[in-house]
């Protein structure tokens, strides 16, 4: 407890905090309106008609209308209903998984993959539009999350708890890399990218962003903390250090597993400069790619608003609902390994 | 502890589905793979929107059904830009994969693949109707004496004027005809109607405003391959064009606003803008941005010649327009001829592609009387609708509009472009962008295009 | 005894005779492989896709290469071309300026509100951490895109709610300041998060020790807050500024939607992707590595500045 000290208090100081208090909240919600008036505006504009946005750009929409939404399903009631299908189907084995399967964790990822599976289906019945770009930028950012995590697992296990020949050397060239910035191997990848024939692919958007190095170095910061202990009694049990990567190491160090998958997730997510250059085809091409470009078909050049504020909305309305459902890791990502983005 | 054994088989299981989906995922975004056997596979690289293009395919296979059993058609859209499908063909051309039978491109962009041998000979194929094309045509077909490409779109320099309110403001054309009469012109026109101009121009201009005024001189190149230096400084053409547009944006006589901005199709709609040196792609654009209400008050002729200060530009052209080329290593080179030869450069063909589209006009003159009597005597086709009927060229701007298009197609003067233009273009607009915008000088600004070419290109021309 | 072992494990050569034993040498043996195997997908794919082509930009930013035909060497003269490039200097100092610009503001204000939030006399404090996040979490694209469309010249938000005419996108001496403030409006809640951890880290007792002793608020700030944050803040600014270098998102789609900037405003990667799109791939390359000398400067020079201000871990 705090020792108290005699203070005078007499209605001049009392009213001068007040003020100050006043004050304070008035900042803060000036910093609430600055942060979300944004994104309502874009909630708000994906309501309104393209026309109604040139009058009324800041306002409420005199007719609500859905039409920016149609548009987005527009070429796609295949996808949509074969997505539709195959979020039910995973769904059901998810559950099912779950109550079969031992632990829960497994099931869950059982249930994922098989939706991710599923979601072949909508892909080649996809003909088009901003729904084709949506699951795009989906499957990338799945598929690399996924990858990139168990790659940088795997090595920051070993850097962290293994000594080996060259261990420190390597691990401090690959730090000293980070100041590199990726855009310098555009121009080599595009070249060598053409040479396999994966322009315009997955793979292309995929394969160069396995390997971040902040995520290796952050998880094996984590992995440093783990207890000798725990891997010396699973050891003498007999499990081979596979095994207790998998059951021991993995389990222990998910918090920052998740951590950096959510980090990567949300930088593939936003990736813009790469796909413009690799895989700006529209059957490949992300959503961020396709968005900034979408044109009214009949005039030509004019930006159709509504249409790419409905598009904005779906955007970021994963990326949201991920993050108000996981706010610490999303927050504390940065203090440990301080990324943005 | 029995770890071991159930362990390992659900990472297995797990290991193994992830793969399949990354497998299947990624076969599921490959392209459609080439199909084999039977009729012969046409692709045609493009960019932007294929619909144009296939729809042409299908209309002409309609007319020669032998083409609709040989010849199985792809479009391949390499990207949304023009130089999307430059670099496509670069990889291509390297890698030796995947090269197309057939490319749609900017006819400023064929150069550097003309002078190295990527482009197949068409003498046989335009050889023929050499003289049955307009000089335009001709002029896009060619480079340096040889014909590499197949014309597809030529663009000309047309003048569109409100002639209701040029009327009005005492203005006949002939005022025109020189600098001075032009901004004589315009400021008559602005004091008549405060709040309308003769022309646009904001300070960032769209690029072809400098090919359309440089094409006018004869002769005038970039890059002097004698002398090994650019002529920027040293030919007049650029500093006259440059000062002509310093003129008429400093003189108040133009609206501050830019082609293609967002403000552009308002300004039309408002009324706002009474003349615009263009191009006749505008036929497509500017009924839109007016709207029917400006039925009937548009009138198009070539540009005024603005002689002697800038040579004769009632002739030139933007960039030329687009043309078709064929690699000369393309798989199905055969078959892709047969389809050029049935496409622009066949009377019946291109005209009933143009049925279609509206927009691709014809450009053999032995197609012109069919072209005119649809034009003038068509009748609504049943899929169009009313509105865009009322909007079509033959509707909007009268029924004298092909003919006049026609005949700017024979004042086309295609530049002489070298492998860089496209950078050498880009070079001028920030030159072009810093005296509009106040920043520099016309000779200081052409000095440091000058320089930057020198620079940052050296020799257009070394491989 | 084999030195390749997990750490601290020395019993387990002795305890290893559960199973039918494995002999000496393959103990050994797999004892040395592991970590290599662990590592492995890692490192082969980083030397791939990172390594290999960060070493052919290097070589091909020395020749004249147009993607097919022969490449020619041609020395300095990609790196001679792009450094007498003014529209290079220009979008250099662009992206220096949209660096500073929104970091420097942005640590005062984050670090003002993070004070605010942490103190004991606002009610609804765990509200804020997250609504003040969620600019960073909307997709770049989707929120300039969105700041596009507010500060349209005729159609914009601003305009029309402020009855103004300026023409924000347009005027490129304006539009800078535009982009700086979506920087600035998409970090805040990185920076905010940065200092609120911080604060969090701080110990308390030390706050009150020194309010016994008499310091009040300010003086609390200056002389305890601050010199112990400075390693997380230091961290922080080092990655922001690393990643700054690399800015190309927000100007170019703010500015230009789905095409390219205009120099006046466009930042240094412009003209990697503009040397591309040309052909010009020896060109490309020299920007390239040019850039990771500029971050290279830039890192050593906060390195430096915060060296030189005291301590760093």
């Amino acid at each position: 407890m705090m020792a108290t000290m005699p203070i005078k208090r007499n209605d001049r100081s009392q009213a001068q905090r007040r003020v100050q208090i006043f004050l304070m909240y008035v900042l803060l919600a000036v910093v609430v309106l600055f942060s979300l008036y944004p994104p309502l505006m874009m909630l708000i504009n994906s309501f309104k008609s393209n026309s109604e946005i040139n009058i009324n750009p800041g306002g409420a929409p005199q007719h609500v209308t859905g039409a920016n939404y149609q548009q987005i399903g527009a070429e796609n009631s295949g996808v949509l209903i074969a997505g539709v299908i195959a979020l039910f189907v995973g769904t059901l084995l998810t559950l099912v998984l779950t109550k079969y399967m031992f632990p829960r964790r497994n099931a869950i990822i059982a249930g994922l993959v098989s939706l991710i599976v599923l979601g072949v289906i909508p892909l080649t019945v996809a003909s088009g539009g901003l729904l084709r770009n949506f699951l795009n930028t989906v499957i990338v950012a799945t598929i690399t999350t996924i990858f990139a995590v168990l790659f940088a697992a795997l090595a920051g296990f070993a850097f962290a708890k293994y000594r080996f020949w060259g261990r420190n050397a390597l691990f401090t060239l690959l730090l000293a890399t980070i100041m590199v910035p990726t855009a310098i191997t555009l121009p080599p990848q595009y070249l060598i990218f053409s040479q396999l024939n994966w322009i315009d692919t997955y793979q292309v958007q995929i394969i160069p962003f396995l390997t971040p190095v902040f995520g290796l170095f952050l998880i094996r910061q984590y992995m440093l903390t783990i207890p000798d202990s725990l891997i010396e009694a699973a050891r003498i049990d007999g499990a081979n250090d596979w095994l207790i990567f998998w059951r021991i190491i993995v389990p222990v160090a998910s918090p920052v597993l998740a951590v950096f998958g959510i980090i990567q997730f949300l930088n593939m997510w936003n990736s813009y400069i790469w796909p413009q250059v690799m895989a700006n085809d529209p059957s490949v091409a992300p959503l961020m790619l396709v968005l900034p470009n979408l044109r009214d078909p009949v005039i030509g050049f004019l930006p159709v608003w509504g249409t790419i504020m409905a598009g904005c909305v779906l955007a970021t309305l994963p990326i949201l609902i991920l993050f108000l459902t996981n706010q610490d890791k999303f927050m504390s990502g940065l203090t440990v390994g301080a990324t943005k983005e | 502890m029995n770890l071991q054994q159930r362990i390992s088989r659900r990472d297995a299981l797990k290991i193994g589905a992830v793969s399949a989906a990354a497998a299947g995922l990624t076969l599921a975004g490959c392209g459609p793979s080439a199909s084999a056997g039977g009729p012969t596979s046409v692709n045609l690289m493009t960019w932007g929107d294929a619909t144009g293009l296939k729809t042409a395919f299908d209309s002409i296979a309609g007319i020669y059904p032998s083409l609709a059993k040989d010849i199985k058609f792809n479009v391949v859209v390499a990207g949304a830009n023009d130089f999307d499908v430059a670099n496509a063909f670069r990889l291509a051309l390297s890698s030796h994969k995947n090269i197309p039978d057939v490319i749609e491109f900017n006819r400023t962009q064929i150069a550097e693949f003309a002078l190295s041998g990527a482009l197949r000979d068409l003498s046989d194929i335009i050889s023929p109707v050499k003289n049955d094309l307009y000089a335009g045509a001709v002029q896009l077909a060619s480079y340096q004496g040889k014909f590499v490409a197949v014309p597809f779109q030529v663009k000309s320099k047309l003048f569109y004027y409100r002639a209701d309110l040029f009327d009005q403001a005492g203005i006949t054309l002939d005022d025109l005809s020189t600098t001075d009469g032009f901004l004589t012109a315009g400021q008559k026109l602005h004091a008549k109607f405060p709040d309308k101009y003769i022309l646009n121009l904001g300070t960032q201009p769209q690029q072809y405003i400098i090919g359309e005024l440089l094409s006018a001189y004869p002769g005038v190149e970039f890059y002097d391959k004698a002398s090994n230096s650019y002529q920027i400084t040293k030919n007049p053409a650029f500093s006259q064009a440059f000062t002509f547009l310093q003129q008429i944006h400093g003189a108040g006589i133009t609206l501050p606003i830019d082609d293609f901005s967002n403000d552009w199709a308002q300004a039309f709609q408002k009324e706002q803008i009474c003349g615009v040196l263009c191009a006749n792609w505008m036929k497509a654009f500017l009924p839109q941005y007016s709207t029917a209400a400006q039925t009937g008050k548009w009138k198009v002729v070539p540009w005024p010649k603005l002689s002697p200060t800038l040579s004769d530009q009632s002739t030139g052209s933007e960039a030329g327009g687009s043309v078709f080329v064929i690699p000369a290593n393309a798989p199905h080179a055969d078959a892709a001829i047969e389809y050029m030869k049935h496409y622009m450069l066949d009377a019946t063909g291109s005209v009933a592609q143009w049925k279609q589209n509206g927009v691709i006009t014809p450009l053999l003159k032995s197609a012109q009387p069919a072209v005119l009597d649809f034009f003038q005597n068509g009748t609504k086709p049943a899929n169009v609708t009313d509105a865009s009927w009322a909007l079509q060229p033959q509707n909007f701007f009268g029924k004298d509009f092909q003919q006049i298009e026609f005949t700017s197609y024979d004042s086309v003067k295609v530049l002489d472009y070298d492998p860089s233009a496209t950078k050498e273009i880009t070079i001028l607009l920030q030159a072009l962008e810093n005296i509009l915008g106040g920043k520099a000088g016309v000779a200081s600004a052409l000095a440091q295009a000058q320089s930057d070419m020198q620079s940052q290109i050296g020799n257009p021309y070394q491989a | 005894m084999a030195e390749t072992s997990l750490v601290g494990s020395e019993r387990t050569q002795q305890e290893t005779t559960v199973a039918a034993p494995p002999t000496r040498r393959s103990i050994l043996w797999s004892k040395m492989l592991t970590p290599y195997f662990f590592i492995a997908p890692f490192l082969l794919t980083f030397l791939a896709f990172t390594i290999g082509p960060d070493i052919y930009a290097l070589v091909l930013s020395f020749y004249r290469y147009r993607g097919y035909g022969s490449a020619t060497f041609v020395g300095w003269e990609n790196y001679h071309a792009v450094l007498t490039y003014h529209v290079f200097w220009t979008e250099l100092s662009n992206t220096l300026f949209y660096w500073l610009a929104h970091t420097l503001p942005l640590i005062v204000i984050a670090f003002g509100l993070a004070v605010l939030v942490r103190s004991k006399v606002l009610r609804g404090r765990s509200w804020f951490k997250p609504i003040i996040f969620v600019p960073n979490v909307i997709a770049v694209v989707a929120a300039s895109l969105v700041f596009q469309n507010l500060f349209g010249t005729q159609y914009g938000v601003i305009n029309t709610l402020f009855h103004l005419h300026i023409a924000w996108l347009e005027d490129p001496n304006v539009t800078r300041w535009v982009v700086v403030l979506l920087l600035i409006w998409r970090n805040l809640g990185f920076w905010f998060v940065v200092f609120l951890a911080g604060l969090t880290s701080i110990n308390p007792d030390l706050e009150e020790a020194a309010t016994v002793d008499g310091a009040n608020a300010w003086q609390r700030l200056r002389y305890i807050t601050i010199p112990l944050m400075r390693n997380i803040v230091f961290f922080a600014f080092i990655i922001d500024a690393i990643t700054s270098m690399s800015l190309y998102t927000e100007p170019n789609v703010l500015t230009a939607g789905g095409s390219q900037a205009i120099p006046p405003v466009a930042p240094v990667l412009n003209l990697l992707i503009v040397n591309i799109n040309n052909g010009v791939f020896g060109q490309s390359a020299a920007v390239g590595w040019l850039v990771f000398l500029v971050t290279v400067i830039v890192a050593a020079a906060v390195f430096g500045i915060f060296r030189l201000t005291g301590e760093v871990e």
